[in-house]
């Protein structure tokens, strides 16, 4: 009894005295927040890190960083490393940082778009491998200009861009317009036979409301800011093409991702007057069909939303008003899905995961044609039947105009 | 002479020998006694050389039918104590002689004056001849007193004169009267600072062993309640009682109870505590395996439950035996109230008993091994309030847990003025100091504090106290290996509880082995009605406590009071 | 007052969950899904077909000897040294899974969580209390397994709870894409892990309410099956099979993916998820350890095996370190070679003995 006490005491003084193999004090860690990953001239992975300064974010009040400030009060660090490999390239970085750097908390990875158009399947290995990255978090999108100005267009509201970033993405039932997506569904669209993966657009565009006054104290308003838009389609590991902002929603709609967003359609007998509804449930589901004519995809969407906005003259307390509104914006979401299956055939890139629905349905048929399916894709018929409804009409009937 | 041959071989020949002359010494002077033809005792002996007045001296000492004898044996056996009266006096003017033998400050005054001395020597009339002793007959007619107890030897009148009697010794009469007069000053029944309930009897044991008797009869009024009287400690003669009630507690249970008492050969008895290290399972764990209390009523509700209680003289703790884990998470004051405070409060003790373990741990492991389960702002802020922190989270932990010791017992040592000003000036001025100086983050504080004050809600200081030195091994555990750490820790404590027992009591019974009866009180504190049974691991046989259908319902919904 | 070493049947059971429960809602997933992609739960479901079969051959040998363990009465069945070599085989299959899972504990613990620190320490620790727990005996390890048992299953089904709105149903169509083989190829080492359910073997003869072995040892498979069942099947819901056979702890991956909205705080569980898991590790290998000691004491017809714990913990650790040299050894061996050698063992072995002993018409017991 007591020589067994004494074993495990003396173990435990082995592992005190080696121990403590893998303790790393907080401080001591550099939280990458955001990671850009390009290809520079020599065919080398470059990689851009941001780190927060936590001095400057928690040391008393958290004020914004002006553009011209001391290079001391900024909030964040962008960190460059470039190397054969993406480890090689993110330990060249510790030449330059105080801060080992640790990759749990990012967020954001940003593909540049001449590395995504050349192919992502080097680096893609080290994000699934790593133990570090978190896949279901890390949101995947293709830069559209020069992925280091993006990371570093600062913002007095959210100090860091990569913070401000995934804020964005929290609230992109706002608008359904823009399609970040979990690295862990990027890969596993990847690894799909039927499916291509698809990717948010980050770019930088500038500020309209910025003004530069003389003597002024406040601070200005930042000259650019980050704006999220649209998707990347791709085919296998390389980006396709862009999707425009409806066409993006046209995609999120079978891919179930459609939270919210408004949709805006003609007002029914007012010529140039708009009525704006808000999406608030949507499902959609795809029907694959074997006819003579070849496969027909009928995507199914059941759309429910409140009425927010009518700009005509319009009753809007009378039922079939609403059945007219119905129709028309229910025309309007097919519109905005055949507009991204159109474009999507044309860039060649199932992101919709059709092929996927039809492998799931007829198996045996998809073993046959699976080699083909890029050829076929393209060809294929798309049918959209939209079931949409207008649940609310908000806090008043028809229209003030019409109320005199 | 046969002396046993075992012993020879356990022990030096040296010492072998001197027990053999002290025996040796021992007979002789036995024999010189009897051959003397003088009484059948160690007569007069020299109890000044004598180390101590052992009780198998004295017994053999009877009260002799001469008076002066008998003072001058107590005299040469009490010396020169201040406080050992003996009052001599003639029994009805001249009657005969006889003397009062007690303890000044032990019995009451007045009942002496009154009750022995005037009836013996005032209001004393002669006694018509009749059967029986002098002593017998005074006792019949004379002395108005309820208990009397009879003295034949030396030890018989120092116990009970020691215990607050007053002994009559009567020339003549080889005997003596013990007639009860204790009248020492006690300590009233209060509120037990410890256990201060909102609800319930504000009454609590006090050092006193008559009155914290009569507190628990109060409460169970029925020939059942079994009280055991033992007298413990050589010297200090300690009275310890012990409780149970007759059908409910098992009959091994109490037998082992008696047995483990009885083995106890020890000086002095001071506190119940001493009992407790003597009579527990695992004299090592830090885990306490008796339930200690002040409070009768929760003696009485676990005297229900078949338990059996240990009431000590000299102190107000209580000890109920077994003490298994879960009964050091059960308060009284649980039943006080309406079963759904109880149930919240339960689970908040569950929780804050888990916090008060582990939340320094799992806020070390967290921050220095697995950042990547902090969410990102707060990840951010405690960088920010850890930057400049000169020490690694571990020792820092553990410094804000020895300075929080230090002063929890610093507060409760310093007399109360004092010990307020300590807690102010240590707390907010030393706290708010070693922030402000970089020395400790906030959020340590934070933490340190949380667990600190989790602790005290514990209804069991003792299982409080193991709580608060396992802390620690966490701690360090975590600072080595992380979660994987404080997991094993966790682990091996759940080993060693489940290795336990108290008093045949597996520790964990409640948790495991699964018994939905059981459960009832465990984790939550269902309504009374639904309590039908007792424990299943304390009372094997009599597990029903009340009649079945007890929930009380309106009238007009009760089957039997319906119109069809 | 102390009744040493009995069980209740339940108390059996939490047993024979527990020697199964840890490695398998871990590995179980990767390794059936690998074979039979989304029809992975189809896979389970025959693998439990398997286990019962499995768990009747030993419980009806178990019942032919109510008073000894197979260790002691093989040599009854089969004549002295066959008994032995047979006996032998028993005793070392328990030291084997136990350095098994050693291994493999350690090497989860190196490559997710603590990549730096040596195996060696987590070996040495769990091992360590897996003796502590073994030299309080039989009723300690029930009752502290019946506790982490909970613990655990809790756990689970929390987590499936958490992901259940992210499971994709679409995710487990076709059914049967390829049919029947590969299913049948992923039920075989699900099929072996609820074979270990065999360790009754051991418990027999400590059991107090014989009569209801047989119920609650299929109730263990029925606790097992579902188990794995809400591992396997939210696994791939949430995964989808491609990526939980690509992943080696799909599990843990899948407790990654927790996320509410509402509580943001309580995004990345999985290393509370660990702990829970080291837990379940290490009632795993306390139960396979115990019986292994139990074992080996009867072997050499020791009384008491507690002096026998701390040298055959020496021995499993050396063999767990040298045993393998690679994680990718250690896989491919986990899913080829693995539970074939445990099948030979709980199901080969065991109805062998039961078909001589039912030949030549041994038994000890009156049932």
């Amino acid at each position: 009894m007591k020589r067994r006490i004494r074993l495990i005491i003396l173990v435990l003084l082995i592992c005190l005295i080696a121990g403590c193999w893998d303790m790393r004090e907080v401080e001591v860690l550099g939280y990458v927040m955001a990671m850009a990953i390009d290809r520079d001239p020599q065919e080398q992975i470059r990689i851009i890190a941001q780190v927060p300064n936590p001095r400057v974010l928690g040391g008393g009040e958290r004020g914004g960083v002006t553009p011209g400030a001391s290079i001391a009060a900024k909030p964040y660090r962008n960190y460059e490393g470039t190397g054969p490999t993406v480890f090689d390239a993110l330990r060249e970085i510790s030449h330059e940082s105080s801060r080992r750097l640790f990759f749990a908390q990012n967020r954001t990875l940003i593909f540049s778009e001449a590395m995504a158009e050349k192919g992502i399947n080097d680096v893609l290995d080290f994000l699934k491998r790593s133990v570090e990255i978190r896949r279901g978090l890390t949101m995947v999108f293709v830069a559209r200009g020069e992925p280091a100005k993006i990371l570093d267009t600062p913002n007095p509201h959210d100090i860091l861009p990569a913070l401000r970033i995934d804020d964005i993405v929290r609230w992109r039932g706002q608008t359904s317009r823009f399609a970040p997506v979990p690295l862990s569904r990027f890969l596993e669209a990847l690894s799909m036979e039927g499916q291509e993966p698809y990717a948010g657009v980050i770019e930088v565009v500038s500020n309209p409301t910025a003004q530069v006054k003389e003597g002024e104290k406040a601070a200005p308003e930042p000259s650019s800011t980050i704006r999220l838009t649209g998707a990347a389609l791709f085919r296998n590991d390389r980006m396709a093409g862009f999707l425009d902002e409806t066409e993006t929603r046209g995609l999120l709609w079978v891919l179930n991702e459609v939270r919210g967003g408004q949709i805006v359609f003609p007002c029914p007998g007012q010529e140039g007057k708009k009525v704006t509804v808000e999406i608030m449930h949507a499902n959609a589901k795809i029907e694959p069909e074997i006819t003579e004519d070849g496969i027909i995809m009928t995507v199914k969407i059941r759309e429910e939303g409140n009425l927010v906005e009518v700009e005509g003259p319009l009753d809007v307390s009378k039922p079939e008003v609403i059945k007219e509104l119905d129709r028309l914006h229910a025309a309007a979401i097919g519109n905005e899905v055949m507009a991204a299956v159109y474009k999507a055939q044309e860039l060649g890139s199932d992101a919709f995961g059709f092929g996927e629905a039809f492998r799931r349905k007829f198996p045996r048929e998809w073993k046959k044609i699976k080699k083909d399916w890029p050829e076929i894709f393209p060809g294929i018929k798309v049918r959209v039947q939209v079931a949409a409804h207008i649940r609310r009409i908000g806090m008043i009937g028809p229209p003030p105009l019409l109320v005199h | 002479m046969t002396i046993t041959c075992g012993a020879i071989k356990k022990e030096g020949v040296l010492s072998v020998r001197k027990r053999i002359v002290k025996k040796l010494h021992h007979l002789i002077r036995n024999y010189a006694c009897k051959t003397a033809g003088k009484n059948i005792c160690p007569d007069d002996m020299d109890w000044v050389q004598q180390t101590t007045v052992e009780k198998y001296d004295l017994e053999r000492i009877p009260i002799e039918a001469d008076l002066a004898a008998n003072i001058k044996r107590l005299k040469g056996i009490y010396g020169v104590c201040p406080d050992f009266i003996i009052r001599q006096f003639e029994i009805g003017g001249g009657i005969t002689k006889a003397a009062v033998i007690f303890l000044e400050g032990m019995v009451e005054r007045v009942l002496l004056s009154e009750n022995l001395l005037k009836p013996l020597m005032i209001h004393y009339r002669p006694l018509k001849p009749v059967q029986g002793s002098f002593l017998e007959q005074i006792l019949r007619v004379v002395l108005p007193v309820d208990v009397v107890r009879k003295c034949v030897n030396l030890h018989d009148v120092i116990d009970h004169v020691m215990e607050g009697s007053v002994v009559l010794l009567v020339d003549g009469e080889p005997r003596g009267l013990a007639l009860e007069a204790a009248g020492f000053k006690t300590r009233a029944p209060e509120e037990p600072i410890t256990e201060a309930v909102v609800r319930g009897a504000r009454e609590g044991f006090t050092e006193a062993l008559h009155i914290n008797i009569t507190l628990l009869r109060r409460r169970l009024k029925t020939p059942n309640l079994v009280l055991e009287r033992m007298v413990l400690g050589r010297i200090s003669h300690t009275q310890v009682v012990v409780g149970y009630v007759r059908g409910l507690a098992a009959p091994e249970l109490v037998a082992e109870v008696r047995e483990r008492l009885q083995r106890i050969d020890i000086d002095g008895i001071l506190e119940s505590n001493y009992l407790e290290e003597m009579l527990r399972d695992h004299p090592l764990s830090f885990f306490p395996q008796a339930i200690t209390t002040e409070r009768p009523d929760r003696v009485a509700a676990n005297l229900l439950e078949g338990r059996v209680a240990i009431l000590t003289e000299n102190t107000p703790h209580a000890l109920i035996l077994p003490g298994e884990f879960v009964a050091h998470m059960q308060s009284p004051e649980d039943f006080y109230h309406h079963f759904v405070l109880g149930v919240f409060i339960r689970l908040l003790r569950w929780s804050a008993f888990a916090v008060s373990l582990l939340l320094p741990s799992i806020y070390v492991a967290v921050t220095t091994f697995h950042q990547e389960m902090i969410p990102t702002r707060l990840l951010l802020s405690i960088v920010a309030a850890r930057e400049g922190v000169p020490f690694p989270a571990v020792v820092e932990a553990l410094l804000m847990e020895i300075a929080f010791e230090i002063l929890r017992e610093a507060g409760v040592r310093l007399p109360r003025t004092v010990g307020q000003a300590v807690s102010i000036v240590g707390a907010l001025v030393i706290g708010e100091a070693a922030v402000m100086a970089g020395v400790v983050s906030p959020l340590m504080v934070i933490v340190v504090a949380l667990t600190g004050i989790s602790s005290f809600l514990s209804p069991s200081f003792d299982l409080a106290i193991s709580i608060r030195i396992l802390r620690f091994t966490m701690m360090i555990l975590a600072g080595l290996l992380g979660l994987f750490g404080v997991a094993a820790g966790v682990l091996a404590i759940l080993i060693h509880l489940a290795g336990m027992r108290s008093f045949g009591v597996p520790y964990l019974a409640g948790l495991t082995p699964f018994y939905s009866d059981d459960w009832k009180d465990v984790f939550i504190r269902a309504p009374i009605w639904m309590m039908r049974r007792r424990p299943a691991e304390l009372s094997k046989s009599n597990r029903k406590r009340q009649a079945p259908g007890l929930k009380p319902e309106p009238p007009d919904r009760r089957p039997q009071g319906g119109r069809s | 007052m102390r009744e040493e070493g009995k069980i209740s049947a339940y108390q059996a059971m939490v047993y024979q969950v527990s020697i199964v429960l840890a490695t398998a809602i871990l590995f179980v997933p990767a390794i059936t899904t690998k074979h039979a992609k989304q029809d992975a739960w189809l896979s389970v479901i025959i693998a439990c077909i398997f286990g019962c079969l499995q768990v009747c051959t030993a419980v009806s040998l178990a019942r032919r000897f109510p008073n000894a363990s197979v260790v002691q009465y093989a040599p009854l069945i089969l004549g002295k040294v066959p008994g032995k070599v047979v006996g032998f085989v028993y005793l070392f299959y328990f030291f084997y899974v136990g350095y098994f899972i050693l291994q493999e504990f350690a090497a989860l613990m190196c490559s997710s969580y603590m990549l730096r620190t040596p195996s060696v320490v987590f070996m040495l620790v769990l091992s360590l209390l897996a003796a502590y727990a073994a030299y309080g005996g039989l009723e300690v390890i029930c009752r502290t397994s019946s506790i982490v048992l909970t613990v655990v299953v809790a756990t689970l089904v929390l987590t499936a709870a958490l992901i259940v709105k992210d499971i994709k149903i679409w995710r487990f169509l076709p059914v049967l894409e390829n049919g029947f083989n590969p299913v049948l190829l992923g039920a075989i080492s699900p099929g072996g892990w609820f074979g270990e359910t065999a360790v009754i073997l051991m418990l027999y003869p400590f059991i107090n309410n014989k009569e209801k072995v047989v119920k609650t040892s299929f109730l263990a498979i029925l606790i097992l099956f579902i188990t794995m069942e809400v591992v396997v099947t939210g696994a791939i819901g949430l995964l989808g099979p491609t990526e939980t056979a690509s992943f080696l702890f799909p599990t843990f991956n899948m407790a990654r993916r927790i996320k509410l909205e509402a509580l943001p705080f309580l995004e990345r569980l999985d290393a509370f998820f660990m702990m829970v898991w080291v837990a379940a590790m290490l009632i795993k290998l306390t139960t396979f350890f115990f019986a292994g000691v139990l074992a080996l004491s009867q072997w050499l017809n020791v009384k008491d095996y507690r002096p026998l714990i701390l040298p055959s913990m020496a021995i499993m650790i050396a063999l767990a370190v040298q045993a393998w040299k690679n994680i990718t050894e250690l896989f491919a061996f986990s899913g080829e070679v693995f539970p074939l050698t445990i099948i030979f063992v709980n199901f080969i072995i065991t109805g062998f003995l039961l078909i001589i002993a039912g030949i030549r018409n041994i038994s000890t017991g009156n049932t």
